[in-house]
């Protein structure tokens, strides 16, 4: 599971990069998928469907992805998965620019 | 299969008994609910009843039961028909969220005022977010013109003093979304724990390219 996410982490590991995921399972669940390495980056705990973080962002389906770029503006918005290397090496360029 | 081709029969020759056959396809179609394809069936029968008379009581099942392909088809329907008031009314009430953006325009220009009028107005201005949001292609100032119609669209709506409750949420739900949550926006700060029970925000990424999925194992 998961493979894309991972790799993303490992090869952006040293630029201005972060993979923070908001995860809607069990707690329990959560932590299992961290300590077999499954999981490899930072998680906000939103519990369930429909939890705090992802009610006020109005998340209608998941997997949603946002990208923020260095300033924290919303450069993407995605429901599905998609390679988004692309606009990951224009945002990251700009970052170390600034 | 065995099913639909008895109803499909029976629909068949009430129809060709009763003349029309309205009232008893429309009993069929209620207890075919169980499968999408048997509805549609039924409505396949009725579709040339429904060019000619417009069929009121197909129509008001359609609002009141229909699933989204067999409100897309009676609504498709519907705007194939000369247009009138009443049935520009139904055409909303069948789509409720699944009218397309020239046609939901046409429905607003056509009718001077009312809830269907607002709901349509509503529905027009969620079609404009989501395409602003979805082309790729478009440019920072593009995408903002588009939510800017979008909120005009909201602003106007939301004075309007005889709202249904929970069109008056929607209204505020979609500006807040526009407004925080698209492209160009700044994203709103997410306080919260990570899977340590360590507390940190969103902003302390500042500086950094953000990737951020919502997602689950389930």
């Amino acid at each position: 599971m998961f493979p894309y996410e991972r790799s993303l982490v490992e090869k952006w590991k040293d630029e201005p990069f972060a993979l923070i995921g908001v995860n809607t399972d069990p707690s329990e669940r959560l932590s299992k998928y961290v300590k077999n390495g499954t999981i490899t980056w930072r998680n906000f705990r939103d519990e369930k469907v429909g939890g705090p973080i992802s009610s006020k962002w109005d998340i209608v389906g998941w997997p949603t992805i946002y990208l923020l770029d260095h300033k924290g503006i919303i450069r993407h918005v995605g429901q599905a998965k998609e390679d988004l290397d692309k606009t990951l090496i224009k945002l990251i360029k700009k970052a170390k620019e600034d | 299969m065995k099913i639909r081709l008895a109803i499909t029969i029976l629909a068949l020759l009430i129809r060709g008994a009763c003349g029309d056959g309205v009232a008893e396809a429309n009993k069929l179609i209620s207890q075919s609910r169980k499968n999408d394809v048997e509805a549609m069936t039924v409505l396949d029968l009725v579709a040339d009843d429904l060019k000619e008379k417009g069929v009121p009581k197909v129509i008001e099942w359609v609002i009141e039961n229909g699933y989204a392909e067999e409100r897309k088809k009676v609504g498709d329907l519907i705007w194939s028909l000369p247009k009138n008031d009443q049935l520009m009314v139904n055409y909303v009430q069948i789509l409720g969220f699944y009218g397309e953006r020239d046609q939901l325009e046409a429905v607003i220009k056509k009718l001077p005022s009312g809830k269907v009028h607002q709901k349509a107005r509503f529905r027009l201005a969620l079609l404009v977010a989501e395409d602003a949001q979805r082309d790729l292609t478009l440019t920072d100032t593009q995408r903002a013109k588009a939510n800017q119609t979008v909120v005009t669209i909201l602003d106007k709506l939301e004075k309007e003093n005889d709202l249904d409750e929970i069109l008056e949420r929607w209204i505020k739900d979609l500006k807040y979304k526009v407004t925080h949550l698209v492209v160009g926006c700044e994203a709103p700060d997410i306080e919260g724990f990570d899977q340590d029970g360590k507390k940190f925000r969103l902003s302390d990424y500042r500086g950094k390219v953000v990737l951020l999925p919502f997602w689950g194992i389930w």
